[in-house]
């Protein structure tokens, strides 16, 4: 029998993430370890490529208090917790957003680890804007406080694609976001505590990268134009589903007069999909010989940032000084 | 007795007295178990703002059926009394049939025109704002425009569209137009009324948010959203971003979104307009950490305020429901930020403490 992996599209990749609802309240570190470990399991026959744990996962919610310096874990050799994760990632050949606080250089951050498929640390991504109360020491964490990441948030290469990660109240300011768009993600995965509803919805559009949310209220799958592909609920705290890195975001005006002949040559090979209330489309490619890159050069479709960016030189070069 | 920050409820009181204030001698405050106003009773910044859709109506074989077309559509909306009504935009030419030039159609930007006149009747008739776009022509160059008339029928100000599309700039062979519209200025202004700031924006203007975050940085209470294509989750963006209130009218559809990001109204397939009450004695702040001061407001102050949690967007609006509040002082008195101020005083703390 075909494992699912033979039969997906090149660059289909399969995203996974859970939430922590209805484990919290908690008493122990140790047990909610356990709950989250429980919890991923029902992941592994999907074959992910990749999980998103929710914000601080281990410490979140939990009754146990402990204090920074006896939590806090190292941004290069896995600690306690991450090596209880990088196990999973190993063992299910996947790559783990693992959000832990970590200690560098004397200073506590509230951190995303990125683990890869052989259970090594790949990076780190310090939450750039916590807020006031983790922050100003001794407020929300015992034994002192979190230090704001530095603003330029790094992408980091994977097997798959290009990812980045943001966390929390990191939702709330647009320009990291942009940044990494700007960088080349892909995908932007997003542990947090608050699910950040529509915000993320926003995100996703407005930067044309898929977002993946695991959080302390659910966990969401979104598409680049801001669809919920899949999201988590009473009967199922997790949610796992593919995307598909081979598909573009364009302007339906002017170019939807071509649409029909690409589909006429194509025919179910390729996807559109249009949002008729924007003016939005997608284009995906179904076959693994396609690329959608080689579509918008045949037929002489610019990308949505390349239509904008002439529209905008335009606009100036015409306009009144 | 003292809040948090030490404003005592007798100071409170007095403050929002003094904001009604006006020299009304023996106005008093009601206390927090009198009546609340009578639900027909209009609050000092409430207003109705209504929109027609072009739906059903294109193509129109001439610009003298689509105007009375939409006259029509509007006198729909004219038992509401609005306050505002928004109209599609270029309602007058875009597609119609009629072999047109720009120089033909297009109208001052000061005095009415042709059509600018007619709708400029209809506003002085039921004493509201229209929101007109059409072609304008100022010093020898075209603008895709929207004009904003007043009560009385007056142009109370203009707004030329910024981003128009290639195709309107530089029209191709096949266009009926004659010459192309030059992209309005990046800098232009809201326009006061009797109820409030307001500002415009037009079609692709939604694919940039300079214009939007412009219109929101000079007070812009409600966005006025004239366009050939509805714009979609775009405008729940806009409206949530800049905490203030959208209303558009499109060639597809018409809509009233909330501040909060959520849409209020829209028009459907047996009404093609969308209208709402909308309060401008309201602001947006983030559900965390406000919703620990929810439980204290609602007892204090009951329906008094309109308090409301939206999960989706993540946003609690705020609104008084008497008109001896001020949400503004509702806000000093629980210690609780806007989210322009909330992320303003955030950053200062992040800012202090990063490497």
């Amino acid at each position: 029998m075909r494992t699912i992996k033979e039969n997906r599209l090149p660059r289909e990749v399969w995203v996974a993430a859970i939430s922590l609802k209805g484990l919290w309240p908690e008493q122990t570190i140790e047990k909610r370890i356990k709950d989250v470990l429980a919890r991923m399991e029902s992941l592994y026959a999907f074959e992910p490529d990749i999980i998103c744990l929710p914000e601080t996962f281990q410490i979140s919610w939990v009754n146990e208090i402990r204090t920074l310096e006896e939590i806090a874990e190292d941004e290069t050799t896995p600690g306690p917790v991450t090596s209880r994760i990088a196990e999973v990632a190993k063992r299910q050949n996947c790559y783990i957003i693992c959000p832990v606080v970590t200690k560098k250089a004397g200073h506590y951050y509230n951190s995303s680890i990125l683990i890869n498929r052989q259970g090594k640390i790949e990076g780190v991504y310090h939450k750039i804007h916590p807020t006031d109360t983790e922050i100003i020491p001794e407020t929300y964490y015992k034994g002192g406080g979190m230090t704001p990441g530095v603003l330029k948030p790094p992408v980091f290469k994977t097997d798959f694609g290009t990812i980045g990660m943001q966390i929390c109240m990191d939702a709330s300011w647009f320009r990291n976001w942009r940044s990494l768009k700007e960088d080349g993600a892909e995908i932007v995965f997003f542990p947090s505590q608050g699910p950040f509803g529509d915000t993320l919805v926003h995100h996703a559009w407005l930067n044309h990268f898929y977002i993946v949310s695991g959080t302390g209220e659910d966990a969401r799958i979104i598409d680049i134009t801001g669809d919920i592909i899949a999201s988590d609920g009473e009967f199922a705290r997790w949610v796992c589903a593919p995307v598909n890195l081979e598909k573009v975001f364009l302007e339906i005006w002017p170019q939807v007069h071509r649409f029909d002949d690409i589909q006429k040559k194509y025919g179910r090979k390729i996807r559109f999909k249009i949002y008729h209330p924007e003016n939005w489309a997608t284009l995906e490619s179904l076959d693994p010989d396609i690329k959608v890159k080689d579509i918008l050069e045949e037929f002489e479709l610019p990308t949505w940032d390349g239509q904008i960016k002439e529209a905008t030189e335009i606009q100036d070069k015409y306009r009144l000084k | 007795m003292k809040n948090k920050q030490g404003v005592s409820r007798r100071n409170f009181i007095r403050q929002t007295s003094l904001g009604l204030g006006a020299g009304i001698v023996g106005v008093s405050i009601p206390s927090c178990k009198a009546d609340i106003p009578a639900e027909n009773k209009k609050l000092p910044r409430d207003i109705c703002v209504a929109s027609v859709d072009l739906k059903g109506l294109w193509p129109d074989t001439t610009r003298e059926s689509r105007i009375k077309n939409i006259l029509a559509r509007m006198k729909d909306v004219a038992g509401l009394q609005p306050d505002i009504i928004c109209l599609p935009e270029l309602f007058d030419t875009i597609w119609v049939n009629e072999q047109i030039t720009l120089s033909e159609v297009a109208e001052d930007e000061d005095v009415p025109g042709p059509v600018t006149s007619r709708i400029a009747e209809f506003a002085n008739k039921y004493s509201c704002y229209v929101v007109c776009p059409v072609y304008t022509k100022k010093e020898g160059h075209f603008y895709n425009s929207s004009l904003l008339i007043d009560r009385k029928g007056s142009i109370a100000g203009v707004y030329n569209k910024i981003h128009p599309v290639k195709s309107e700039i530089i029209p191709e062979s096949s266009s009926k137009y004659d010459c192309g519209i030059l992209p309005g200025a990046l800098d232009q202004p809201v326009i006061e009324t009797d109820f409030g700031k307001v500002g415009m924006q037009i079609c692709y203007d939604a694919n940039w948010s300079d214009g939007w975050d412009s219109l929101k940085k000079k007070g812009a209470e409600i966005i006025l959203f004239s366009s050939a294509f509805p714009g979609g989750r775009m405008l729940n963006y806009y409206a949530w971003r800049n905490n203030c209130y959208i209303i558009s009218s499109t060639g597809g559809d018409a809509r009233v979104v909330d501040m909060s990001g959520n849409d209020l109204d829209s028009s459907s397939t047996f009404v093609r307009f969308a209208w709402a009450n909308i309060n401008l004695e309201k602001v947006n702040a983030d559900t965390w950490p406000t919703n620990d001061r929810i439980p204290e407001m609602f007892n204090k102050y009951g329906k008094r305020l309109g308090i409301k949690v939206y999960d989706n967007t993540g946003v609690i609006t705020i609104e008084s429901r008497d008109s001896g509040i001020k949400v503004r002082n509702i806000l000093k008195e629980f210690d609780i930020q806007t989210i322009d101020e909330n992320i303003k005083a955030s950053e200062v703390v992040q800012d202090k403490y990063r490497l």
